[in-house]
């Protein structure tokens, strides 16, 4: 018999059976397995281990990885991946043992890997071969997490477990999944070159709220036919060879089979057994239910039951019997004897049917055992071998049975002697043994065997050995290891620090600390840590970062890979890490490099650029300023931010460097600014200012160890908050004018990079502020010249001394001081002129003027500059107040006008006259004056005299002209009864030149009245002069020649052809008959006549045009005539009335039409005054105008009468006339003038034409026309002067010219004729132009 | 000749002489109207000259009063002349600027019944 620790064969049908028997503790797992391994094979059966599962408890064993065991306990039961030197395969030594083998034990040994978990994944057991399987995941506390830890690597997986959890709840699947990834599956701990692995799952729920696992690798089986596969015909082999006593019966109870157990259990024979039947061996009552059981047991059923036998002997015995129907019609029942049992131990029935029933497992187990096994007696005689153990040395089964293994394996005898004796006496787990098989020798071989003492009957004992042929996976492991050594080579070669470590945890499963397992060569060298190998990191580094503890035991539990770079403080230098895990939970590997190096030159090269950067920003910032002391103190902002200094100060040096006068300040916001805008330079001491004064750069990093500074002057740094400076001195021509001083109130350590910095920006910023300098001075130097200019156009357009002053003053402040005075002290009316950027100091100023004004002793008195001497005070100082002001007066003024700079030149203003132009500045923002200011002044003063000066000649010369040309002008225009006709001269300004504009009018005897307007081009003397020859050359020819238009203007061409009077004349002329109202008219070059009709429409004579008259001779002279209606207008104007600049004449010629139309029936003089003013010709600066405006009037009415030359005759005249001009309706006034003209010129005829005549008369004739009454009176008498009374002054004639606009006397040898005219329906009643 | 052209009267009522002259003034009764301002004058009496009621006179008559005034030039007060006003004879005193060497005196309105 098997003894209680024997080996068990279980074939998959009894442990179906097993498992089903109510009261067994892991029918779910059993069965996943037995299923499991079902599809497969029979060779892969389960071994277990130890006795009745119902005897073990769950409570006896648990297992150290159960879920709910803190992590601390989470021990690898296998130590599976391979050491440094690792080409052996042991199994753990600690892996607990139960105290007495049982399912769990086989659970655990089971070589399909097991994961029993609950509904919510929550992992209940898992077993050593899931653990050697998962790898990495094993440690994982529920299948959810394994999944999930897989997921990434093995989607498949994922897919399992997802199928799993469905709402159906876990089914069997068979999944067989390829890795193909560099999972470090078997169990290296380094990536290598990956053997690709197939596992295959499968999921079967085995009870409420239990499910199991199954993982096994099949990458064998994938890749060959297992030989195991192939024997399908083996059960019969184990029959014969089982050791349970095995009987088969016919229908007929008679025996028809039996093992030789059978035979040796009843004593007899086969023989005598075959003849035999079921009544010769069992005892009384069971007989017949012996038979019964025969004939009623269903096929493929099994009954189980004990059964009292009879052997040969007569000796009875108790048997444990599963009966079973065969597919043949057969009954087949195994028996096992355990009379033994019932009888030493009185166990319970169903103790004794298990007993019997072990006892029958255990011969079908040692067939059907997925291992080698067999039986070994005392002298190592070989008792029992299944043929899996055959196979696994290529012997004969039949061959070995009876012999020792020095016969049947020669040449591996040496190696297993010893294990053999030790095996007598214990249990040996797990000897690994390798070699070469006989019919193999060129192909080593590795088993790995378990031996076990047992007992066997009728021996003194023996021992059984359970084998596994492991070469296959033994040269994985051995390629492997391998690889292993090459990657170990390669960690001792790179230039990276590799190590293994395992992480130690603490009560809670926190990681506390490592330890190092392995470590290469580089290391020591990375890490400065030496020979480490055994101990922790916390032995070799105290104060080691517990987060990168609590980093890296994370990882080696919960698995992956970290990449990071990190400063480890504890040890001062940069790494790049990167860490992994190894599938051993609480295990990880590290390969880093020292960053130290690289960084410190990436920092470096950061740096570098960041300075770079800093220059790019600062350069753009020198770009966007143009203002100095904007560009001062954004350089200082700017290099004390990137600097992040506590100040920047730029610095100005004064008075031989005992001072600094900071110009501009950067402070750190919270840090207060320098109070005085002012540093005493003795802080520094003498070394220090020297280096400055030389322009060397002064660096300090701490005052209060710099050798330089003496005690006191550490004590004056540490009291403006320095620590630390750094000082680039500005240098100009050889002289240091500035610094950049940047300061640290901590100590700090300037770099070189920094130094050349502030160097830089210090330079830079000195040479943008000097380039901003020039340009702003080139700017306000471009201003003022234009202003200048401007002013010098303004001043030519300013008649007036004193308004040419004002403006030279404005300018001055606007554009070149603050304050100006223009003065001219000694002339006849003394001028001054006063301005000041601030208008509420101009008192001041003025008073100031007037004080000093007339002390030609004064030191600054104005009459030095206007005798001619140019002053330039470039910065008043006290001294100069106090010699210029002696009294406290004066000093108070000057210290209210507050003068900073000062300059004084004398202005030219003609040939014997001379002024004083004095400027000064008093705001502090200004610049000094200097030479180039006073010389510009110097300047501005000779072009404002000679504009002064020459607008006063011009001015003069202008009076004279103007005078000249309105006396070549016409007194008079002719005058005709029919017509109202006036003329107007506009010269234009006092500046404007004299022109050539003239009109002229002539009449001829036949009544006919010529008009001529014309243009001698030219503005000056000269031209106004020809025009004057002109003129008076016409006049003298016109009476000669017809009365013709195109006559006349050839008259006036030959007229400017005399020698030396070739000119360019232009001139418009037209002829009229009063009589017929008929108009000639013709135009040499000059814009045509208008005539406007009493209905308001404009003509223009526009088509008799000849060219102007130049020295060329012209043969056209066209010449055309209109009708003139009574009351129509003709218009002759010279082209300053309608030329304006930028505007075409023909614009300017309708604008004249339109002004003309809007005064239609007006009578000529208003006419001519309102089209001049509605032309706009006051403002009209450019050119004189000349205007002609003649209005055609026709008498209406005629009034005749001839009265005797008689005093008496007079009141009946009068009586005559009243009715006459009330019936007209002149109006009184009128009626009144008409009356006394008309009387007067009666008067005279009476008076003094007939003395001595025969019935003398006088005729008296009035015609009304549209705005006068012309009278006429005609005597044949003679007027002579000695008929005048005494006293009367002509006072007759004096009155008629006074009422008249017209009046004429032509005395002749046949008489007297009086015209006059006088208006009516006006007021107005005489003209400057018309008196006599 | 039938009406006279202008009629002359000379009262003193008042202390002062004054020559009222009614109707026109022409060279035809300018002597007339002279020896009436002669008559006028030689009273001593300060002279009061109503010339309201000339509808006309001429230069003739203006010529007599510059006589008249220039004669009295040494005897002020100067002789008062009243003239109506937008008559034909203030026109005359002014245009001939004999208001230089009298007194004018503007009357205005003033009824025909006085005459």
């Amino acid at each position: 018999m098997f003894g209680f620790a024997g080996l068990w064969a279980i074939s998959p049908q009894l442990l179906l059976e097993e498992i089903d028997r109510p009261g067994a503790i892991q029918p779910g797992a059993i069965a996943a397995c037995v299923r499991r391994l079902l599809p497969v094979g029979d060779e892969r059966q389960l071994v277990m281990k130890g006795k009745s599962l119902r005897e073990e408890g769950s409570s006896i064993h648990t297992f150290p990885w159960a879920a709910t065991q803190p992590k601390r306990q989470l021990q690898p039961p296998h130590d599976s991946y391979p050491s440094k030197s690792g080409n052996q395969l042991r199994m753990k030594d600690q892996l607990p043992h139960p105290p007495e083998h049982s399912l769990l034990q086989f659970f655990d040994a089971c070589p399909i890997g097991l994961v029993e978990f609950e509904d919510s994944g929550a992992i209940t057991r898992i077993n050593s071969e899931a653990v050697r399987l998962l790898r990495s995941c094993a440690g994982q506390k529920s299948l959810g997490n394994i999944f999930e830890a897989f997921g990434s690597r093995w989607p498949e997986l994922v897919e399992v477990f997802a199928q799993t959890f469905t709402s159906e709840g876990p089914l069997v699947r068979d999944h067989r999944i390829v890795s193909e990834l560099n999972e470090p599956h078997r169990g290296s701990s380094v990536d290598g070159p990956a053997t690709p692995t197939v596992l295959s799952f499968d999921v079967v729920r085995v009870g409420p709220n239990q499910n199991m696992l199954t993982v096994s690798d099949v990458s064998d089986s994938e890749d060959s036919q297992h030989p195991l596969r192939r024997s399908e015909g083996r059960y019969r082999m184990l029959f014969d060879q089982a050791i349970d006593g095995i009987f088969v019966l016919d229908d007929r109870y008679r025996f028809v089979d039996v093992n030789p157990a059978a035979c040796e259990m009843l004593g007899f024979t086969k023989q005598e057994l075959l003849t035999l039947s079921l009544s010769n061996v069992l005892i009384s009552d069971d007989v017949f239910r012996g038979q019964a059981l025969v004939n009623s047991l269903p096929e493929s059923s099994t009954d189980r039951g004990f059964w009292n036998l009879r052997r040969k002997d007569g000796t009875n015995l108790v048997g444990d019997a599963a009966v079973r129907r065969r597919p043949d019609g057969l009954v087949q029942g195994v028996v096992r004897d355990v009379t033994e049992l019932r009888n030493m131990h009185a166990l319970s029935e169903q103790h004794q049917q298990r007993a019997m029933q072990q006892q029958s497992l255990r011969e079908t187990l040692v067939a059907n055992a997925p291992f080698g096994i067999a039986l070994y007696d005392s002298n190592f005689v070989c008792l029992e071998m299944n043929d899996v153990l055959a196979n696994y040395f290529d012997i004969s089964r039949d061959d070995s049975i009876g012999q020792t293994p020095a016969t049947f394996l020669p040449l591996l005898w040496p190696s297993l002697e010893p294990i053999f004796e030790r095996a007598l006496t214990e249990p040996i787990h797990n000897v690994e043994v390798s070699g070469f098989t006989a019919s193999e020798p060129w192909r080593k071989r590795w088993w790995l065997s378990s031996y076990n003492p047992i007992s066997l009957p009728g021996e003194q004992g023996g021992f059984a050995v359970q084998t596994l042929d492991i070469s296959e996976r033994k040269r994985a492991e051995l390629a492997l290891a391998e690889q292993q050594d090459q990657l170990w080579s390669v960690f001792s070669s790179i230039d990276e620090g590799f190590c293994l470590c395992e992480v130690i945890f603490d009560d809670v499963g926190q990681p506390i600390d490592w330890r190092y397992l392995v470590v290469n060569p580089l290391f020591a060298t990375m890490s400065g840590i030496t020979d480490p190998v055994g101990k922790t990191i916390l032995d070799l580094v105290p104060d080691f970062e517990p987060e990168m503890i609590a980093k890296f035991g994370n990882l080696s539990v919960e698995g992956g890979v970290l990449r990071f770079q990190q400063r480890l403080a504890s040890l001062n230098r940069w790494f790049d890490v990167f860490a992994t895990s190894v599938g051993v939970p609480g295990r990880f590997a590290v390969v880093f490099k020292d960053q130290t190096e690289k960084r410190e030159f990436d920092a470096a090269l950061l740096k570098h650029s960041k300075f770079n950067g800093f220059r790019a920003a600062f350069s753009d910032s020198l770009r966007e300023f143009q203002e100095p002391a904007l560009l001062e103190s954004r350089a200082a902002e700017m290099l004390g931010q990137f600097l992040e200094a506590d100040r920047v100060h730029f610095v100005q040096f004064e008075g031989d460097f005992q001072f600094a006068k900071v110009r501009s300040e950067y402070v750190k916001s919270g840090l207060v600014r320098t109070a005085s805008g002012r540093l005493p330079l003795d802080d520094l001491g003498t070394a220090v200012i020297d280096d400055i004064r030389t322009g060397r750069m002064v660096r300090v990093a701490d005052a209060s160890l710099d050798e330089r500074f003496s005690g006191p002057q550490r004590r004056a740094l540490r009291g403006i908050g320095v620590n630390s400076l750094l000082i680039a001195p500005v240098v100009k021509s050889g002289r240091t004018v500035g610094a950049f001083a940047v300061h640290f109130a901590e100590v700090h350590s300037w770099s070189d990079d920094e130094a050349s910095l502030v160097d830089e920006v210090a330079q830079r910023t000195i040479v943008a502020v000097d380039q901003a300098r020039g340009v702003i001075r080139l700017d306000r130097r471009q201003a003022r010249s234009e202003a200048l200019a401007g002013a010098l156009v303004e001043l030519e357009q300013l008649g007036d001394i004193e308004k040419q002053a004002r403006c030279i003053v404005e300018m001055l402040t606007a554009h070149f001081a603050d304050y100006a005075t223009f003065e001219v002290p000694e002339a006849a009316t003394p001028l001054i002129a006063l301005a000041h950027v601030d208008p509420a100091m101009v008192p001041t100023l003025r008073k100031l003027r007037e004080i000093r004004a007339q002390d030609p002793s004064a030191p600054l008195s104005v009459l030095h500059a206007a005798y001619g001497e140019s002053q330039i005070l470039a910065k008043v100082t006290d001294a100069v107040v106090h010699e210029y002001a002696p009294d406290e007066t004066t000093r108070t003024l000057l210290k209210k006008l507050n003068p900073r700079s000062h300059l004084a030149v004398p202005i030219e203003l003609g040939v014997l006259e001379r002024g004083a132009l004095m400027v000064g500045i008093s705001r502090p923002e200004r610049d000094l004056y200097d030479d180039e200011d006073l010389e510009f002044l110097r300047h501005s003063a000779l072009r404002f005299g000679v504009v002064i000066a020459a607008t006063r000649l011009r001015r003069e010369e202008h009076a004279i002209s103007v005078r000249l040309q309105k006396a070549l002008l016409p007194d008079q225009i002719v005058w005709m009864p029919d017509f109202d006709i006036t003329a107007r001269y506009h010269a234009v300004s006092d500046y404007m030149e004299v022109g050539g504009d003239w009109y002229d009018s002539f009449r001829w005897p036949t009544g006919e009245v010529g008009l001529m307007v014309g243009d001698v081009v030219g503005h000056n003397l000269e031209s106004a002069a020809a025009m004057g020859r002109l003129r008076a050359g016409l006049a003298a020819v016109a009476p000669t020649l017809a009365p013709s238009p195109a006559d006349l203007l050839d008259a006036l061409h030959q007229c400017a052809q005399r020698p030396g009077g070739s000119l360019f004349v232009t001139a418009a002329c037209v002829v009229i008959d009063p009589k017929t109202g008929v108009l000639k008219y013709a135009s040499a070059g000059h814009p045509p006549t208008l005539v406007l009709s009493p209905s308001g429409t404009v003509t223009r004579l526009d088509d008799a045009q000849s060219p102007p008259l130049t020295p060329r001779h012209t043969n056209e002279r066209p010449e055309r005539t209109i009708q003139l209606e009574p009351g129509s207008l003709v218009f002759m104007y010279s082209d300053g009335l309608v030329e304006r600049r930028g505007e075409r004449i023909d614009y300017g010629i309708s604008r004249l039409e339109r002004a003309i139309s809007s005064v239609n029936g007006q009578n000529a003089e208003t006419t001519a005054d309102s089209v001049l003013k509605e032309m706009g010709t006051e403002r009209n600066t450019e050119d004189d105008v000349v205007v002609v405006c003649a209005r055609y009037t026709p008498a209406n009415a005629t009034f005749e009468a001839v009265i005797a030359a008689e005093p008496s005759e007079l009141a009946g005249l009068r009586t005559k006339l009243r009715e006459w001009l009330d019936e007209q309706d002149v109006g009184q006034s009128a009626a009144n003038d008409v009356l006394l003209a008309v009387g007067e010129a009666c008067s005279n005829s009476v008076e003094h034409a007939y003395q001595g005549h025969q019935n003398p008369t006088v005729a008296v004739q009035l015609k009304k026309h549209d705005h006068f009454v012309v009278a006429t009176v005609t005597d044949h008498g003679t007027w002579g002067a000695s008929t005048r009374r005494k006293g009367e002054g002509g006072r007759g004639t004096y009155i008629m010219a006074s009422l008249a606009n017209f009046y004429d006397r032509n005395s002749s040898p046949r008489g007297t004729i009086v015209t006059l005219s006088i208006p009516i329906h006006d007021t107005s009643r005489q003209d400057a132009n018309f008196q006599l | 000749m039938s009406e006279p052209l202008a009629t002359f009267t000379t009262d003193s009522d008042t202390g002062a002489t004054r020559l009222r002259v009614s109707g026109e003034l022409d060279m035809s009764n300018v002597e007339e109207f002279r020896g009436n301002l002669a008559g006028a004058g030689s009273s001593g009496t300060p002279i009061v000259l109503d010339l309201t009621l000339v509808a006309y006179m001429d230069s003739h008559a203006i010529q007599a009063i510059f006589e008249f005034a220039e004669n009295r030039r040494n005897l002020p007060p100067l002789p008062l002349v009243a003239v109506r006003p937008n008559s034909v004879v203030s026109d005359l005193v002014r245009l001939t600027q004999l208001d230089d060497v009298i007194e004018l005196l503007i009357v205005e309105d003033r009824p025909e019944g006085e005459m």
